[in-house]
C-alpha cells in the first residue's frame, strides 16, 4: 500500500514538472484530455477486466459527471470543489440505482440493461432542454471559479494548472484503483470474474460485490466526465451516447484488460491516433477502424497483457525474483 | 451426534422426480458414500443439501437448524463445504489465489477495501497449510488452468478444505483421475477427514475406493435410498445388487 502511495506520488511529480522542463499547448492539451479518458477506461476495466460484468452503458455516468458539474456551475455555485464533489457524487447515485436493476442479471443481459439505461439518460439529457440546453448541449461556458483551501486560491483557468489540478485527481484515483484490485475486495472480484458459481460457494454474496463495484465504477466515471465538462468548458448530449460507452472498451481492448496500466496505455494510444489521423485525413474512422482490427486479430489480447505473458517477460520478471507471499520464517527465493 | 438431517426431501425436475422423499441421517464425524446409477439423484441430493437448488419440500436440518430455503452463500457460512463433479474452480488464478479467496472468506476478510491481501500473514499461512495438506505448495503461484485435471480436482476439494467445513460434501472427486491419482486422493481425504475432524459424505461410481473406505454407504435408486449400511451390508443386499452393482461382486 505504502508502494503504491510511493509510485504514484513519483508519477505525479513527473508529470508534474514535465512542463515546466518542456512546455506546448499541444502536448499540454493532450496529456490533459489522456488522463481524463484513461481514468474512464480504467474506471469501466474495474467492471470488464476484473469482475467480468460487460457494461456498454459506461458513458451514462460519465454524462451524468459532466453535467451536473456544469450545471451546479453555472446556474448554482460558485464553489468549484464543491460542485465537483456533488458531480461525483450524483453519478454514484445513479450507478447506484441503475446497477441495482443490471446486476439481476448475467452476461449479455446485464450489458444489454446497462446499455438500456445509458439510452434513457441520454433521452433525458436531450428533451430536457431547460436545464441541459438538449441537443446544443451546456453551452456558454463553465466558470471556472478559483479554488481557494487552506487560505491558498488556486486558479484552474489556464491549461497548464488546468493539467496540474487532473494530474493530482486523476493519479489519486489511479492509485485509490490499485488498493481496490489489491484488496481482499479485489481478490474476490477476480474470483466472480473467473466463476462466479464458485464464488458464491465460497460463501460470498456476489451480487452485492457486483453492486458495490459498479457503483465505484460509476464514480471514477463521473469524476472524469466532470473533469471533461471543465477541460472543454461544456457539455454535450454525446457525452451519454452509446458511441462514448464504446471509446473506453477500445482503450481496453487495445491496452489489454488485465492490468491498470493496460486501459491507461489504450486511451494513450487511441488519443494519439485520433490526434494524429486527424491532422492528414478526414476519413478519420476508417483509419481508426482498420488499425483497430489490425491490433486485435494480430496480438488477440491488450498490448500490456501481450507484453505480460510473454515467455520473454515471464523470465524477466522471474530474474527479478518477486516477492511473493511465502510462509512466516521461510525465506523467499 | 446427528450433524446434517433431512426429511421427506423432494425435488422435481418438470415430470422427473429426481429426489423423492429422502430422510437422510448422517453422524458427525462419519466417512460415507452415496452411491448408485446415472440419474439416481445424487447430485441433485447434493445440490439441494448446499441450496444451489431450491427443494420442492421437506426439511434440511443442519446442526440442528433447518437450513431449508436459505441462499447457498449463507449454507457454506454455517460450516457446510463442497466441491464439484465437474471442476469448479478459478481458471485464470493461481493456485495461491484460488485457495486464498476461500480463507479470506472464512476469515471474514473479505470486504475490506485498502489492504494489501499480500500482507495478510494469517491469510498467507492458512493458504499454504491447505496447499501443504494437498501436496500442491510447490505449485502455488503456476495458473491453476495450466494443471493437470487430476491437481484440478484436488484444487477444487482444497477450496472447499479451506472454508474449515464441519460437513464436506465431495462430488465424484477421482472421477477422470488416473489409478495411481485416485489411490492417492483417496489416502488423502482419508487423512484429512482423521486429522481435520470433519464429516465427509463422497459420491463415487468406483466401488473399490467406495468400499475401501467408507464407514457407512447409502444407495441412491430414482431419487430414493433404497438401502444404508455398513460396506459388509451392502454389498450384499439384493435390492443394491439388482439396482446397481450387479452379481458379480458377490
Amino acid at each position: 500500500m505504502k508502494k503504491t502511495i510511493f509510485w504514484g506520488s513519483i508519477i505525479a511529480v513527473i508529470l508534474i514538472i514535465f512542463p515546466f522542463v518542456y512546455y506546448s499547448n499541444f502536448m499540454i492539451n493532450y496529456l490533459t484530455q489522456i488522463l481524463i479518458m484513461a481514468l474512464f477506461a480504467v474506471s469501466l476495466n474495474l467492471l470488464i477486466g476484473y469482475t467480468g460484468m460487460i457494461s456498454f452503458g459506461h458513458a451514462a455516468y460519465f454524462g451524468i459527471g459532466a453535467y451536473s458539474v456544469g450545471i451546479l456551475l453555472q446556474k448554482y455555485s460558485s464553489n468549484l470543489l464543491g460542485s465537483l464533489f456533488l458531480a461525483v457524487v450524483f453519478s454514484a447515485i445513479a450507478a447506484l440505482v441503475i446497477g441495482f436493476f443490471c446486476i439481476r442479471l448475467g452476461r449479455i443481459y446485464f450489458a444489454m440493461l446497462s446499455l438500456a439505461f445509458a439510452q434513457i439518460i441520454y433521452t433525458i439529457v436531450v428533451k430536457w432542454t431547460g436545464m441541459t440546453g438538449g441537443d446544443q448541449g451546456l453551452i456558454g461556458g463553465i466558470p471556472k471559479p478559483p479554488i481557494s483551501l487552506l487560505g491558498l486560491s488556486f486558479s484552474i483557468g489556464t491549461p497548464l494548472n488546468f493539467y496540474i489540478f487532473t494530474v493530482i485527481l486523476v493519479i489519486a484515483s489511479f492509485v485509490i484503483c490499485k488498493f481496490i484490485v489489491d484488496s481482499p475486495f479485489g481478490a474476490i472480484l477476480k474470483t466472480i470474474r473467473d466463476n462466479f458459481l464458485r464464488t458464491y460457494f465460497i460463501g460470498i454474496p456476489v451480487k452485492i460485490y457486483q453492486l458495490v463495484i459498479f457503483v465505484i465504477a460509476g464514480t471514477f466515471a463521473g469524476l472524469s466526465g466532470a473533469l471533461m465538462a471543465l477541460f472543454i468548458s461544456g457539455a454535450y448530449p454525446d457525452f451519454t451516447y452509446w458511441t462514448k460507452s464504446a471509446e473506453p472498451i477500445f482503450m481496453i481492448l487495445v491496452g489489454g484488460m488485465g492490468s491498470l496500466l493496460g486501459p491507461i496505455l489504450g486511451a494513450a494510444i487511441l488519443n494519439l491516433l485520433t490526434a494524429y489521423i486527424t491532422m492528414y485525413t478526414h476519413l478519420y474512422e476508417l483509419v481508426m477502424g482498420t488499425v483497430l482490427v489490425i491490433f486485435i486479430l494480430s496480438l488477440k489480447k491488450g498490448l500490456v497483457d501481450y507484453l505480460l505473458e510473454s515467455e520473454r517477460f515471464k523470465r524477466w520478471s522471474s530474474s527479478l525474483a518477486k516477492k511473493k507471499p511465502s510462509r512466516i520464517g521461510q525465506a523467499t527465493e | 451426534m446427528v450433524i446434517l438431517q433431512t426429511e421427506n426431501l423432494k425435488k422435481a425436475f418438470g415430470g422427473l422426480q429426481a429426489v423423492n422423499k429422502v430422510n437422510l441421517t448422517i453422524a458427525k464425524g462419519e466417512l460415507s458414500s452415496i452411491i448408485g446409477p446415472n440419474g439416481a439423484g445424487k447430485t441433485t441430493l447434493f445440490n439441494l443439501i448446499t441450496g444451489y437448488l431450491p427443494a420442492d419440500s421437506g426439511k434440511i436440518i443442519f446442526k440442528g437448524e433447518n437450513i431449508f430455503g436459505l441462499p447457498h452463500y449463507k449454507i457454506v457460512r454455517k460450516g457446510i463445504g463442497r466441491s464439484f463433479q465437474r471442476t469448479t474452480i478459478f481458471p485464470s488464478l493461481t493456485l495461491f489465489e484460488n485457495v486464498r479467496a476461500a480463507i479470506l472468506s472464512h476469515k471474514k476478510k473479505n470486504f475490506k477495501f485498502f489492504t494489501d491481501s499480500n500482507s495478510l500473514e494469517d491469510v498467507n499461512e492458512a493458504t499454504f497449510q491447505i496447499l501443504e495438506s494437498l501436496n500442491l505448495p510447490d505449485k502455488a503461484y503456476l495458473i491453476s488452468s495450466t494443471l493437470a485435471h487430476g491437481d484440478q480436482k484436488l484444487l477444487d476439494i482444497g477450496i472447499a478444505l479451506a472454508l474449515e467445513p464441519d460437513l464436506l460434501l465431495l462430488d465424484e472427486p477421482t472421477a477422470g483421475m488416473s489409478p495411481e491419482e485416485r489411490w492417492n486422493t483417496v489416502a488423502m481425504i482419508q487423512k484429512l477427514w482423521k486429522t481435520r475432524n470433519m464429516t465427509v459424505v463422497f459420491i463415487e461410481h468406483d466401488m473399490d475406493m467406495v468400499f475401501s473406505i467408507s464407514q457407512q454407504i447409502r444407495v441412491l435408486h430414482y431419487g430414493e435410498i433404497i438401502a444404508e449400511g455398513q460396506p459388509e451390508e451392502i454389498s450384499h443386499n439384493r435390492a443394491v445388487i439388482e439396482a446397481y452393482l450387479g452379481e458379480e461382486m458377490i
